[in-house]
């Protein structure tokens, strides 16, 4: 204590120090800070010349599958198209599919999981028995029977549905953790002042439960990318988007799997890095959440 | 102030515990057993008793944090258990409480000033400035000055003496009639506690609130209120002034409770009034003194058949036991030195 006073430091603030202090967060910020930067540069090639363009763009001169090359640096694909702007174009969209879908989801889950937790009783149940439903519910295969019904899912759509399936494992937890909230002497004296229902969830429920909302939400963005990666993969994505998941599919349809490595690797490795960087970020942060987990912990 | 500001009839409250897993061996617990209780306006009312005696309930019970199972409570003669709404909003304002653990009672996401400010936005009280004003005014008045050094600070950065200030202050932005003080001493040390119990007594100056101040420290009683109340088992045994209740008790629970109050450099006389020395198994536990199985007094027949009643014993002093007077006069006369509080 100073004779200042104190500075106003938010727990968030010191969370986010506590995060910065681990090395498995650091790399993990890292990494994905490279596919943002991916992300931002897939605009590039298309405005250097026409033909990187990664959907619609066609080198004249190539009609097969090329490896690197100093006018093509991954390479094209069996049509002549860039291998690397459709690789660029390809974290755009993993980041669009990974981070709405795990947002939505998230938000979704929080709110529902809070009401069960606060209210309890009739409006629990009711949200935590179709909780169980849908968690019960195999995602990727009532997708595909929704894909096959509708003849082609949109990328949007694709989201939408992730998020609609995704949000009970989140609620399960938030609940649990409105229910030890709901009883904390901070939570009593905020109701014996005569705040309102929506007051005390919004401004003392809410923010303690942000973290952890947090953390599963870098959970949930790794298995939406997966997801979206494997529709894409089984001939069930968004035929007008390049995702890496596309990628691989035209690499498995065009029977190039074995003889072009320069264009199955890529997006291969791209999709286990970013699911690894958004993990790791997890990791992190669980750590900052739970002092248990924390190695260099000094008691 | 003799006229009561806060009153109990027949006050009852039970919990039910948690069955086994085929929902058997569920037990009814009697946390307040009839209580029938007089605050006075501008009184520091003392509720003393052992852990689980009902005394946080009791607290709990008239800040509408639970309902009891029967019974009323009349607050300024209006029965507050059927308040909804709007009017049960505006009780609130005025009737404010202050929890044991100044670390689960603070939100740490707040600051002190989101923390303070929001009983003022709850119920719409003064503009930007006047906030600020009531702001300041009472966090000097718990001994957080200067205020400027403290308002921007989060709960994680203060200490426990600093936190329990600031919960306080929080119970106090209002200017509450009526205070609770849920033993909000019991987790500081000595010398905080004392500070604390000057802050009570200057609120109680300047602002009459009356403060219900629920604690097991009887020397903390005995510094701060003006009437004590004894609890057993949810039952009223004793009632009174504090300094008659602590030198002069009429039923051997208190004298119980006095006896373990630790008495420095005394290790050759373990009691003083001797009244916790045997437990009895066995016997109807509705039936009967509540205090019976403890008590060494107690005699067979009446004590565990028969519930005795609070009846005056001296003006203004109430006692719950049927053998009281011969005891008190036994002890009286016997216990060559008082307790040295």
């Amino acid at each position: 204590m100073s004779e200042l006073g104190f500075e106003g430091k938010g727990p968030l603030r010191e969370a986010w120090e506590l995060f910065l202090e681990s090395s498995i967060g650091k790399a993990g910020l890292i990494i994905l800070s490279i596919f943002a930067l991916m992300a931002i540069f897939s605009f590039v090639p298309p405005m250097i010349d026409p033909m990187y363009h990664p959907m619609k763009g066609v080198d004249p001169e190539i009609t097969t599958s090329q490896p690197p090359s100093l006018r093509h640096w991954l390479g094209t694909d069996f049509m002549g198209r860039d291998i690397l702007s459709q690789l660029l174009a390809g974290a755009r969209v993993a980041f669009l599919v990974g981070i709405t879908a795990a947002l939505m989801s998230i938000i979704l889950g929080t709110f529902l999981g809070m009401l069960a937790g606060y209210f309890g009783g009739v409006v629990d149940t009711l949200l935590m028995r179709t909780a169980d439903v849908i968690m019960v519910l195999p995602t990727l295969l009532v997708i595909l029977v929704l894909a096959s019904l509708f003849k082609g899912l949109s990328i949007w759509s694709i989201v939408i549905i992730i998020a609609l399936f995704r949000w009970p494992g989140v609620s399960r937890v938030i609940r649990a953790q409105t229910l030890s909230l709901k009883n904390r002497p901070f939570v009593e004296a905020a109701k014996a002042l005569g705040a309102s229902h929506l007051r005390i969830m919004m401004r003392h429920l809410l923010p303690n439960l942000v973290p952890l909302a947090f953390l599963y939400m870098t959970f949930r963005v790794t298995a939406a990318i997966v997801i979206e990666a494997a529709l894409a993969f089984l001939g069930f994505g968004d035929p007008t988007t390049v995702s890496w998941g596309m990628m691989l599919q035209w690499v498995w349809k065009t029977g190039h799997m074995f003889k072009a490595p320069y264009w199955l690797l890529p997006p291969g490795i791209c999709i286990s890095l970013i699911t690894l960087s958004f993990y790791m970020i997890g990791r992190a942060m669980e750590q900052v959440l739970d002092p248990r987990l924390r190695k260099d912990w000094e008691g | 102030m003799e006229r009561p500001i806060l009153k109990t009839r027949a006050l009852y409250k039970t919990y039910l515990t948690k069955g086994g897993f085929f929902g058997g061996g569920k037990k009814r617990i009697v946390a307040l057993h009839d209580l029938n209780l007089d605050i006075f306006r501008g009184e520091i009312f003392g509720l003393v008793g052992e852990s689980g005696s009902g005394k946080s309930t009791f607290g709990r019970l008239i800040i509408r944090l639970e309902d009891p199972d029967k019974g009323e409570i009349l607050f300024e003669d209006m029965d507050i258990l059927r308040l909804r709404g709007d009017r049960l909003r505006s009780f609130r304002r005025e009737v404010q409480i202050i929890f044991q653990d100044p670390y689960q009672s603070l939100n740490p996401y707040l600051s002190v000033e989101d923390i303070l400010k929001e009983p003022l936005q709850i119920h719409k009280v003064g503009d930007k400035k006047e906030r600020m004003e009531i702001l300041e005014e009472t966090m000097s008045m718990v001994g957080l000055v200067p205020p400027s050094a403290y308002i921007k600070a989060y709960t994680h950065q203060l200490s426990g003496g600093q936190r329990q200030r600031v919960a306080i202050a929080r119970a106090m932005v209002l200017r509450p009639r009526f205070l609770i003080a849920d033993e909000p001493t019991s987790m500081l040390d000595a010398s905080i506690s004392a500070q604390l119990f000057d802050i009570f007594l200057n609120f109680k100056e300047t602002y009459g609130v009356t403060i219900l101040f629920i604690t097991h420290n009887l020397s903390a009683a005995n510094y701060l209120c003006d009437r004590v109340g004894v609890l057993y088992k949810g039952h009223l045994v004793e009632l009174g002034r504090s300094q008659e209740i602590l030198t002069r008790p009429y039923h051997p629970y208190t004298m119980a409770l006095l006896d373990a109050v630790p008495k420095f450099g005394r290790c050759d006389i373990p009691t003083e009034f001797g009244t916790l020395q045997r437990q009895f198994e066995g016997g109807d536990e509705s039936l009967g003194c509540p205090f019976f199985k403890r008590c060494q007094r107690a005699k067979m027949v009446r004590c565990s058949n028969e519930l005795p009643v609070l009846l005056e014993v001296e003006p203004g002093h109430f006692s719950s036991c049927f053998y009281g007077e011969e005891i008190h006069k036994e002890v009286m006369e016997s216990a060559a030195c008082r307790l040295g509080i």
